[in-house]
Protein backbone atom coordinates (compact mmCIF):
# COMPACT_ATOMS: atom_id res chain seq x y z
CA UNK A 1 0.00 0.00 0.00
CA UNK A 2 1.58 2.97 -0.86
CA UNK A 3 2.63 5.49 1.84
CA UNK A 4 2.66 9.15 2.97
CA UNK A 5 4.73 11.02 5.78
CA UNK A 6 3.84 13.52 8.00
CA UNK A 7 5.98 15.77 9.59
CA UNK A 8 4.21 17.53 12.39
CA UNK A 9 5.20 21.57 13.47
CA UNK A 10 6.83 20.21 16.47
CA UNK A 11 9.16 18.28 13.82
CA UNK A 12 7.73 14.53 14.43
CA UNK A 13 6.98 12.10 11.63
CA UNK A 14 4.72 9.87 11.20
CA UNK A 15 4.40 7.63 8.19
CA UNK A 16 0.98 6.25 7.08
CA UNK A 17 -0.54 3.69 4.88
CA UNK A 18 -2.67 5.17 2.73
CA UNK A 19 -5.17 3.41 0.03
CA UNK A 20 -5.34 4.48 -3.23
CA UNK A 21 -8.33 6.94 -3.27
CA UNK A 22 -8.43 8.11 0.02
CA UNK A 23 -7.13 11.36 0.72
CA UNK A 24 -4.50 12.67 2.82
CA UNK A 25 -6.64 14.23 5.01
CA UNK A 26 -8.93 11.47 5.84
CA UNK A 27 -5.86 9.00 6.61
CA UNK A 28 -4.24 11.94 9.00
CA UNK A 29 -7.82 12.41 10.53
CA UNK A 30 -8.56 9.07 10.70
CA UNK A 31 -4.78 8.28 12.73
CA UNK A 32 -5.84 10.90 15.15
CA UNK A 33 -3.20 12.89 13.26
CA UNK A 34 -3.30 16.08 15.61
CA UNK A 35 -2.08 19.36 12.84
CA UNK A 36 -4.91 18.09 10.33
CA UNK A 37 -8.65 19.09 11.03
CA UNK A 38 -10.57 18.23 8.32
CA UNK A 39 -13.80 20.00 9.22
CA UNK A 40 -15.81 19.86 6.12
CA UNK A 41 -14.85 16.94 5.12
CA UNK A 42 -13.09 17.12 2.63
CA UNK A 43 -15.51 19.76 0.86
CA UNK A 44 -12.71 22.32 0.03
CA UNK A 45 -14.79 24.12 2.34
CA UNK A 46 -12.43 25.05 5.49
CA UNK A 47 -8.70 25.49 4.93
CA UNK A 48 -8.30 23.01 8.12
CA UNK A 49 -5.79 20.58 6.02
CA UNK A 50 -3.50 22.68 4.80
CA UNK A 51 -0.15 20.84 4.04
CA UNK A 52 3.26 22.01 2.53
CA UNK A 53 4.19 19.35 -0.03
CA UNK A 54 8.08 18.38 0.96
CA UNK A 55 8.30 15.78 -1.48
CA UNK A 56 9.42 15.73 -5.38
CA UNK A 57 5.61 14.98 -6.14
CA UNK A 58 5.09 18.07 -7.82
CA UNK A 59 4.53 16.41 -11.12
CA UNK A 60 1.66 13.37 -9.66
CA UNK A 61 -0.08 16.57 -7.87
CA UNK A 62 -3.73 16.86 -9.01
CA UNK A 63 -4.40 20.47 -10.47
CA UNK A 64 -5.09 23.20 -8.01
CA UNK A 65 -8.98 23.79 -8.58
CA UNK A 66 -9.84 27.45 -8.20
CA UNK A 67 -11.85 26.84 -4.83
CA UNK A 68 -8.79 25.30 -3.78
CA UNK A 69 -7.02 28.39 -4.60
CA UNK A 70 -9.14 30.90 -3.02
CA UNK A 71 -8.81 28.71 -0.09
CA UNK A 72 -4.88 28.24 -0.23
CA UNK A 73 -4.99 32.36 -0.52
CA UNK A 74 -6.66 32.43 2.98
CA UNK A 75 -5.07 29.85 5.39
CA UNK A 76 -4.30 30.40 8.84
CA UNK A 77 -0.72 29.67 8.34
CA UNK A 78 0.52 31.87 5.11
CA UNK A 79 0.86 29.90 2.05
CA UNK A 80 3.75 29.25 0.64
CA UNK A 81 4.32 27.71 -3.45
CA UNK A 82 4.23 23.77 -2.01
CA UNK A 83 0.91 24.87 -0.36
CA UNK A 84 -1.73 22.18 -0.51
CA UNK A 85 -5.49 21.50 1.03
CA UNK A 86 -4.66 17.47 1.77
CA UNK A 87 -8.12 16.58 1.19
CA UNK A 88 -6.97 17.31 -2.37
CA UNK A 89 -4.75 14.88 -2.50
CA UNK A 90 -5.71 11.46 -3.33
CA UNK A 91 -3.36 9.18 -2.55
CA UNK A 92 -2.07 6.95 -6.38
CA UNK A 93 0.72 4.86 -7.01
CA UNK A 94 2.29 7.47 -8.10
CA UNK A 95 2.44 9.74 -5.22
CA UNK A 96 3.49 6.53 -2.89
CA UNK A 97 6.26 8.01 -0.79
CA UNK A 98 4.84 11.40 -0.28
CA UNK A 99 6.07 14.06 2.11
CA UNK A 100 3.87 16.67 3.48
CA UNK A 101 4.78 19.12 6.38
CA UNK A 102 2.21 20.56 8.54
CA UNK A 103 1.62 24.38 9.55
CA UNK A 104 1.24 26.15 12.70
CA UNK A 105 -2.10 26.29 13.14
CA UNK A 106 -5.39 25.47 10.67
CA UNK A 107 -7.54 27.84 12.62
CA UNK B 1 -40.95 -2.05 -15.69
CA UNK B 2 -40.01 -3.98 -13.92
CA UNK B 3 -37.94 -1.09 -11.62
CA UNK B 4 -41.40 0.07 -10.09
CA UNK B 5 -41.90 -2.64 -8.48
CA UNK B 6 -39.31 -2.41 -6.53
CA UNK B 7 -40.09 0.96 -5.46
CA UNK B 8 -40.55 1.02 -1.56
CA UNK B 9 -43.41 3.50 -0.64
CA UNK B 10 -43.60 5.39 3.06
CA UNK B 11 -47.02 7.30 3.97
CA UNK B 12 -44.34 9.68 6.48
CA UNK B 13 -45.11 13.28 5.85
CA UNK B 14 -41.50 14.65 6.59
CA UNK B 15 -43.73 18.60 7.23
CA UNK B 16 -46.08 17.32 9.80
CA UNK B 17 -45.56 18.73 13.20
CA UNK B 18 -45.62 15.49 14.78
CA UNK B 19 -42.47 14.24 12.51
CA UNK B 20 -40.61 17.43 13.14
CA UNK B 21 -41.53 17.54 16.92
CA UNK B 22 -39.96 13.82 17.06
CA UNK B 23 -38.08 13.36 13.58
CA UNK B 24 -35.29 10.93 15.24
CA UNK B 25 -38.12 8.38 15.69
CA UNK B 26 -39.45 8.66 12.15
CA UNK B 27 -35.74 8.34 11.07
CA UNK B 28 -36.01 5.26 12.75
CA UNK B 29 -38.25 4.03 10.95
CA UNK B 30 -37.44 5.31 7.38
CA UNK B 31 -34.26 4.00 7.45
CA UNK B 32 -35.41 0.50 8.16
CA UNK B 33 -37.39 0.64 4.99
CA UNK B 34 -34.34 0.65 2.92
CA UNK B 35 -31.38 2.61 1.16
CA UNK B 36 -34.62 4.94 -0.54
CA UNK B 37 -37.63 5.31 0.02
CA UNK B 38 -40.67 7.15 -2.06
CA UNK B 39 -42.32 9.47 -0.02
CA UNK B 40 -46.12 9.40 -1.85
CA UNK B 41 -48.01 11.79 0.84
CA UNK B 42 -45.21 14.54 -1.85
CA UNK B 43 -43.95 12.19 -4.81
CA UNK B 44 -40.41 12.36 -3.79
CA UNK B 45 -37.98 10.11 -3.17
CA UNK B 46 -36.00 10.16 0.33
CA UNK B 47 -32.61 8.95 1.53
CA UNK B 48 -31.89 8.85 5.33
CA UNK B 49 -28.81 6.51 5.65
CA UNK B 50 -24.99 8.28 6.28
CA UNK B 51 -24.10 6.89 3.09
CA UNK B 52 -26.79 7.29 0.72
CA UNK B 53 -27.10 11.28 1.91
CA UNK B 54 -23.27 11.67 1.06
CA UNK B 55 -23.95 9.74 -1.95
CA UNK B 56 -26.40 12.19 -3.43
CA UNK B 57 -24.39 15.09 -2.02
CA UNK B 58 -21.10 14.48 -3.71
CA UNK B 59 -22.52 13.43 -7.03
CA UNK B 60 -23.94 16.74 -8.00
CA UNK B 61 -23.89 15.83 -11.62
CA UNK B 62 -27.04 13.63 -11.36
CA UNK B 63 -28.17 15.27 -8.23
CA UNK B 64 -28.21 19.10 -8.83
CA UNK B 65 -29.34 21.87 -6.27
CA UNK B 66 -30.29 24.49 -9.62
CA UNK B 67 -33.54 22.55 -9.08
CA UNK B 68 -33.70 24.81 -5.69
CA UNK B 69 -32.99 22.89 -2.24
CA UNK B 70 -36.28 22.84 -1.06
CA UNK B 71 -39.91 21.12 -1.98
CA UNK B 72 -39.88 22.85 -4.96
CA UNK B 73 -39.12 21.83 -8.32
CA UNK B 74 -37.78 24.53 -10.43
CA UNK B 75 -36.84 22.66 -13.15
CA UNK B 76 -41.50 22.39 -13.38
CA UNK B 77 -41.90 25.77 -11.71
CA UNK B 78 -41.00 29.32 -11.02
CA UNK B 79 -38.96 30.35 -8.21
CA UNK B 80 -40.08 32.78 -5.79
CA UNK B 81 -37.33 34.87 -6.07
CA UNK B 82 -34.56 35.51 -8.30
CA UNK B 83 -32.55 32.30 -7.49
CA UNK B 84 -29.22 31.79 -5.38
CA UNK B 85 -26.16 32.44 -7.46
CA UNK B 86 -24.14 30.49 -5.49
CA UNK B 87 -26.73 27.45 -3.78
CA UNK B 88 -28.90 27.32 -6.90
CA UNK B 89 -26.24 26.73 -9.40
CA UNK B 90 -24.03 23.98 -10.43
CA UNK B 91 -20.74 24.13 -11.79
CA UNK B 92 -18.88 25.79 -13.98
CA UNK B 93 -20.44 28.86 -12.88
CA UNK B 94 -20.84 27.88 -8.93
CA UNK B 95 -17.11 27.94 -8.66
CA UNK B 96 -16.39 31.36 -9.20
CA UNK B 97 -18.93 32.58 -6.66
CA UNK B 98 -17.92 29.74 -4.15
CA UNK B 99 -14.27 30.53 -3.99
CA UNK B 100 -15.38 34.17 -3.59
CA UNK B 101 -17.48 33.57 -0.87
CA UNK B 102 -14.96 30.92 0.56
CA UNK B 103 -12.30 33.58 0.76
CA UNK B 104 -14.69 35.99 2.65
CA UNK B 105 -15.34 32.96 4.97
CA UNK B 106 -11.93 32.05 5.76
CA UNK B 107 -10.04 30.81 8.65
CA UNK B 108 -7.79 34.13 7.99
CA UNK B 109 -10.70 36.20 7.68
CA UNK B 110 -12.42 34.37 11.03
CA UNK B 111 -8.76 35.07 13.01
CA UNK B 112 -9.07 38.53 12.83
CA UNK B 113 -12.63 38.35 13.31
CA UNK B 114 -12.29 36.60 16.42
CA UNK B 115 -11.44 38.80 19.19
CA UNK B 116 -14.47 41.12 18.50
CA UNK B 117 -16.88 37.67 18.57
CA UNK B 118 -14.79 37.18 22.01
CA UNK B 119 -15.94 40.40 23.39
CA UNK B 120 -19.55 40.01 22.68
CA UNK B 121 -19.74 37.22 23.42
CA UNK B 122 -18.50 37.64 27.33
CA UNK B 123 -20.76 40.68 27.30
CA UNK B 124 -24.13 39.03 26.16
CA UNK B 125 -23.00 36.31 29.01
CA UNK B 126 -22.10 38.78 31.80
CA UNK B 127 -26.19 40.12 31.05
CA UNK B 128 -27.34 37.13 32.24
CA UNK B 129 -25.14 35.30 34.45
CA UNK B 130 -26.92 36.37 37.80
CA UNK B 131 -30.51 36.01 36.34
CA UNK B 132 -30.61 32.37 37.55
CA UNK B 133 -33.96 31.19 35.22
CA UNK B 134 -34.45 33.15 31.89
CA UNK B 135 -35.54 32.12 28.66
CA UNK B 136 -32.06 31.79 26.97
CA UNK B 137 -33.88 31.94 23.48
CA UNK B 138 -34.94 35.51 23.49
CA UNK B 139 -32.38 36.60 26.08
CA UNK B 140 -29.01 34.61 25.33
CA UNK B 141 -28.73 32.91 22.13
CA UNK B 142 -30.80 35.10 19.60
CA UNK B 143 -28.83 38.72 20.38
CA UNK B 144 -25.15 37.01 19.57
CA UNK B 145 -25.70 36.04 16.31
CA UNK B 146 -28.35 38.83 15.33
CA UNK B 147 -25.23 41.34 16.73
CA UNK B 148 -21.86 39.49 15.56
CA UNK B 149 -23.07 38.17 12.28
CA UNK B 150 -24.46 41.42 10.94
CA UNK B 151 -21.42 43.16 12.24
CA UNK B 152 -19.19 41.37 10.24
CA UNK B 153 -20.68 41.47 7.66
CA UNK B 154 -21.01 45.04 7.81
CA UNK B 155 -24.93 45.80 8.14
CA UNK B 156 -26.21 48.82 9.93
CA UNK B 157 -27.73 48.85 13.19
CA UNK B 158 -31.47 49.45 12.61
CA UNK B 159 -33.59 46.91 11.14
CA UNK B 160 -31.93 44.07 11.58
CA UNK B 161 -34.99 42.09 12.42
CA UNK B 162 -35.66 41.75 8.84
CA UNK B 163 -33.22 39.34 9.13
CA UNK B 164 -34.83 37.23 11.06
CA UNK B 165 -38.26 37.21 9.21
CA UNK B 166 -36.47 36.96 5.66
CA UNK B 167 -34.42 34.03 6.92
CA UNK B 168 -37.97 32.54 7.78
CA UNK B 169 -38.78 32.97 3.99
CA UNK B 170 -36.10 31.32 2.93
CA UNK B 171 -36.03 28.40 4.58
CA UNK B 172 -39.31 28.52 4.82
CA UNK B 173 -39.44 27.93 1.51
CA UNK B 174 -38.10 24.70 1.53
CA UNK B 175 -41.43 23.27 2.41
CA UNK B 176 -45.02 22.59 1.21
CA UNK B 177 -47.38 26.37 0.52
CA UNK B 178 -49.01 26.14 3.74
CA UNK B 179 -51.49 29.22 5.11
CA UNK B 180 -48.95 29.83 7.71
CA UNK B 181 -46.21 29.82 4.51
CA UNK B 182 -48.44 32.10 2.73
CA UNK B 183 -48.76 34.42 6.06
CA UNK B 184 -44.75 34.85 6.14
CA UNK B 185 -44.53 35.53 2.05
CA UNK B 186 -47.39 38.39 2.33
CA UNK B 187 -44.31 40.71 4.04
CA UNK B 188 -42.08 39.27 1.12
CA UNK B 189 -41.75 42.61 -0.94
CA UNK B 190 -41.11 44.91 1.56
CA UNK B 191 -38.79 42.45 3.23
CA UNK B 192 -36.97 41.81 0.39
CA UNK B 193 -36.46 45.07 -0.49
CA UNK B 194 -34.68 46.14 3.00
CA UNK B 195 -32.63 42.83 2.35
CA UNK B 196 -31.83 43.76 -1.32
CA UNK B 197 -31.05 47.66 -0.80
CA UNK B 198 -28.49 46.71 2.31
CA UNK B 199 -26.48 44.45 -0.05
CA UNK B 200 -25.60 47.36 -2.06
CA UNK B 201 -22.11 48.46 -2.38
CA UNK B 202 -22.89 51.72 -0.31
CA UNK B 203 -24.75 50.52 2.00
CA UNK B 204 -22.19 47.67 3.34
CA UNK B 205 -19.26 49.09 6.18
CA UNK B 206 -16.01 48.83 5.30
CA UNK B 207 -13.96 46.60 7.02
CA UNK B 208 -16.38 43.64 6.98
CA UNK B 209 -16.79 40.78 4.68
CA UNK B 210 -20.07 42.33 2.85
CA UNK B 211 -16.66 45.00 1.37
CA UNK B 212 -14.46 41.99 0.97
CA UNK B 213 -17.13 40.55 -1.71
CA UNK B 214 -17.00 44.24 -3.04
CA UNK B 215 -13.26 43.76 -3.22
CA UNK B 216 -13.72 41.08 -5.36
CA UNK B 217 -15.56 42.98 -8.31
CA UNK B 218 -12.71 45.46 -8.22
CA UNK B 219 -10.26 42.73 -8.94
CA UNK B 220 -12.63 41.99 -11.59
CA UNK B 221 -13.58 38.46 -10.32
CA UNK B 222 -17.26 39.13 -9.73
CA UNK B 223 -19.95 41.40 -11.16
CA UNK B 224 -21.06 43.83 -9.08
CA UNK B 225 -24.74 42.47 -9.35
CA UNK B 226 -23.17 39.01 -8.52
CA UNK B 227 -21.34 40.81 -5.44
CA UNK B 228 -25.01 41.89 -4.31
CA UNK B 229 -26.60 38.45 -4.32
CA UNK B 230 -23.62 36.90 -2.62
CA UNK B 231 -24.15 39.17 0.17
CA UNK B 232 -27.67 38.03 0.11
CA UNK B 233 -26.86 34.90 0.66
CA UNK B 234 -25.04 35.89 3.91
CA UNK B 235 -28.01 37.24 4.68
CA UNK B 236 -30.31 34.83 3.60
CA UNK B 237 -28.39 31.90 5.90
CA UNK B 238 -26.23 33.37 8.12
CA UNK B 239 -28.77 34.33 11.15
CA UNK B 240 -30.90 31.71 11.55
CA UNK B 241 -29.06 29.23 11.27
CA UNK B 242 -26.39 29.58 13.97
CA UNK B 243 -29.15 30.95 16.31
CA UNK B 244 -31.25 27.79 15.64
CA UNK B 245 -28.08 25.51 15.98
CA UNK B 246 -25.97 27.31 18.93
CA UNK B 247 -29.69 26.85 20.63
CA UNK B 248 -30.03 23.21 20.22
CA UNK B 249 -26.49 22.72 20.93
CA UNK B 250 -27.15 24.93 24.14
CA UNK B 251 -29.72 22.39 24.92
CA UNK B 252 -28.01 19.33 24.47
CA UNK B 253 -25.40 20.55 26.80
CA UNK B 254 -28.56 21.38 29.70
CA UNK B 255 -29.48 18.20 29.13
CA UNK B 256 -26.07 16.35 29.62
CA UNK B 257 -24.87 18.02 32.84
CA UNK B 258 -22.03 15.96 32.81
CA UNK B 259 -21.25 16.68 28.84
CA UNK B 260 -21.50 20.35 29.97
CA UNK B 261 -19.17 20.14 33.03
CA UNK B 262 -16.58 18.72 30.36
CA UNK B 263 -16.67 22.28 28.22
CA UNK B 264 -16.65 24.03 31.93
CA UNK B 265 -13.58 22.59 33.10
CA UNK B 266 -11.71 22.62 29.55
CA UNK B 267 -13.58 25.42 27.75
CA UNK B 268 -10.96 23.93 24.27
CA UNK B 269 -13.98 21.72 24.14
CA UNK B 270 -16.64 24.28 23.47
CA UNK B 271 -15.99 23.54 19.69
CA UNK B 272 -16.08 19.85 19.53
CA UNK B 273 -19.03 20.10 21.55
CA UNK B 274 -20.82 21.95 18.75
CA UNK B 275 -19.57 19.65 16.11
CA UNK B 276 -21.12 16.71 18.36
CA UNK B 277 -24.10 19.01 18.25
CA UNK B 278 -24.20 19.33 14.52
CA UNK B 279 -24.20 15.59 14.39
CA UNK B 280 -27.01 15.15 17.17
CA UNK B 281 -29.17 17.69 16.19
CA UNK B 282 -28.30 20.02 13.55
CA UNK B 283 -30.24 23.31 12.77
CA UNK B 284 -30.40 21.74 9.14
CA UNK B 285 -32.50 18.45 9.07
CA UNK B 286 -33.25 17.84 5.64
CA UNK B 287 -32.64 19.22 2.07
CA UNK B 288 -33.81 18.65 -1.33
CA UNK B 289 -31.47 18.05 -4.97
CA UNK B 290 -32.88 17.45 -8.12
CA UNK B 291 -31.73 14.60 -10.69
CA UNK B 292 -30.73 15.88 -14.06
CA UNK B 293 -31.39 12.62 -15.93
CA UNK B 294 -32.77 9.17 -15.22
CA UNK B 295 -30.37 7.40 -12.65
CA UNK B 296 -30.24 3.64 -11.00
CA UNK B 297 -29.96 3.88 -7.22
CA UNK B 298 -29.62 1.37 -4.60
CA UNK B 299 -32.13 -0.58 -6.97
CA UNK B 300 -34.79 1.71 -7.57
CA UNK B 301 -34.88 3.81 -10.43
CA UNK B 302 -35.07 7.86 -10.21
CA UNK B 303 -36.22 9.64 -13.15
CA UNK B 304 -35.33 12.73 -14.32
CA UNK B 305 -35.96 16.27 -12.52
CA UNK B 306 -37.27 14.07 -9.88
CA UNK B 307 -36.99 15.65 -6.11
CA UNK B 308 -34.65 14.03 -3.51
CA UNK B 309 -34.66 14.67 -0.10
CA UNK B 310 -31.84 13.77 2.10
CA UNK B 311 -32.01 13.61 5.70
CA UNK B 312 -28.94 15.06 6.96
CA UNK B 313 -30.26 14.86 10.61
CA UNK B 314 -30.79 11.17 10.13
CA UNK B 315 -27.33 10.42 8.53
CA UNK B 316 -26.28 11.97 11.84
CA UNK B 317 -28.04 8.93 13.67
CA UNK B 318 -27.49 6.57 11.86
CA UNK B 319 -25.55 3.12 13.78
CA UNK B 320 -24.34 2.43 10.52
CA UNK B 321 -21.81 5.53 10.72
CA UNK B 322 -21.85 6.17 14.48
CA UNK B 323 -21.78 4.00 17.63
CA UNK B 324 -24.12 4.79 19.66
CA UNK B 325 -25.61 7.39 17.81
CA UNK B 326 -28.34 8.39 19.90
CA UNK B 327 -25.50 9.30 22.70
CA UNK B 328 -24.63 13.25 23.05
CA UNK B 329 -20.41 12.18 23.27
CA UNK B 330 -18.64 15.64 22.81
CA UNK B 331 -15.39 13.81 22.81
CA UNK B 332 -16.55 11.15 19.93
CA UNK B 333 -14.62 11.95 16.61
CA UNK B 334 -17.32 13.26 14.29
CA UNK B 335 -14.92 13.98 11.79
CA UNK B 336 -16.83 12.93 8.69
CA UNK B 337 -20.30 14.19 10.05
CA UNK B 338 -22.81 15.99 7.61
CA UNK B 339 -24.95 18.17 9.71
CA UNK B 340 -23.30 21.12 7.48
CA UNK B 341 -24.23 19.47 4.56
CA UNK B 342 -20.98 17.99 2.22
CA UNK B 343 -20.08 18.56 -0.77
CA UNK B 344 -19.70 21.55 -3.46
CA UNK B 345 -23.15 23.15 -2.01
CA UNK B 346 -22.03 22.45 1.92
CA UNK B 347 -22.31 25.31 3.99
CA UNK B 348 -20.09 27.90 2.94
CA UNK B 349 -20.31 29.60 6.11
CA UNK B 350 -19.78 26.81 7.73
CA UNK B 351 -16.49 27.86 9.50
CA UNK B 352 -18.28 31.00 10.54
CA UNK B 353 -20.95 28.91 12.35
CA UNK B 354 -18.19 27.16 14.23
CA UNK B 355 -15.93 30.45 15.33
CA UNK B 356 -19.20 32.02 16.52
CA UNK B 357 -20.47 28.71 18.70
CA UNK B 358 -16.95 28.04 19.79
CA UNK B 359 -16.71 31.44 20.92
CA UNK B 360 -20.15 32.20 22.57
CA UNK B 361 -19.87 28.39 24.65
CA UNK B 362 -16.39 29.26 25.64
CA UNK B 363 -17.87 32.52 26.99
CA UNK B 364 -20.66 31.11 28.87
CA UNK B 365 -17.70 28.21 30.78
CA UNK B 366 -16.14 30.84 31.97
CA UNK B 367 -18.88 32.33 33.59
CA UNK B 368 -21.25 29.42 34.55
CA UNK B 369 -21.23 26.91 36.68
CA UNK B 370 -24.30 24.94 36.23
CA UNK B 371 -26.72 24.57 33.34
CA UNK B 372 -30.33 23.29 33.78
CA UNK B 373 -33.86 22.63 32.16
CA UNK B 374 -36.24 24.82 33.72
CA UNK B 375 -38.81 23.40 31.82
CA UNK B 376 -39.95 22.00 28.39
CA UNK B 377 -38.45 23.91 25.46
CA UNK B 378 -40.54 25.12 21.99
CA UNK B 379 -39.38 24.37 18.07
CA UNK B 380 -39.27 26.42 15.93
CA UNK B 381 -42.02 25.69 13.23
CA UNK B 382 -39.60 26.51 9.82
CA UNK B 383 -39.49 23.61 7.21
CA UNK B 384 -36.11 24.26 6.25
CA UNK B 385 -34.99 25.05 9.74
CA UNK B 386 -35.17 22.86 13.05
CA UNK B 387 -34.42 25.39 16.15
CA UNK B 388 -36.24 26.79 18.89
CA UNK B 389 -38.21 29.78 19.77
CA UNK B 390 -38.07 29.02 23.90
CA UNK B 391 -35.89 27.42 26.47
CA UNK B 392 -35.96 28.09 29.79
CA UNK B 393 -33.03 27.59 31.56
CA UNK B 394 -31.27 28.02 35.30
CA UNK B 395 -27.67 28.75 34.86
CA UNK B 396 -25.77 29.30 38.24
CA UNK B 397 -22.54 31.92 37.46
CA UNK B 398 -19.36 30.68 38.73
CA UNK B 399 -17.58 31.54 41.87
CA UNK B 400 -15.33 34.35 41.35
Amino acid sequence: MPKATFIGDDGSQTTLDVPVGRSLMEAAVFANLSGILGECGGSVNCATCHVFVESAHVEALPPISLVEEEMLDATSTERQPQSRLSCQLIMTEALDGIVVRLPESQV
Amino acid sequence: MLVSSKRVVSDLDPFSAEFRSDPYSHYEKLRALGPIVWLEKYDIWAVSHHDTVAAVLNDWETYSNAGGGGLANYFKQKPWRQPSIILEVDPPDHQRTRAALSRALSPRTLKAIRPRFEDDAARFVDAIADRGTFDAIPELVTPYPMKVFPDSVGIEADGRENLLVYGSMVFGSFGPVTPWYEELMSRSAEVSAWILAHCKRDAVAPGGVGEMIYEAVDAGQLTEEEAGLLIRSFLSAGVDTTIDSIGLCLRALAEHPQQWALVREDPSLARAAFEEATRYDSSSQSLFRTTTREVEFAGSTIGKHEKVMCFLGSAGRDPARWENPDVFDIRRRTVGQIGFGVGIHGCVGQMFARLEAEVFFQALAQRIETIEPAGPSVLRLNPGLRGLTSLPLTMTPRAH
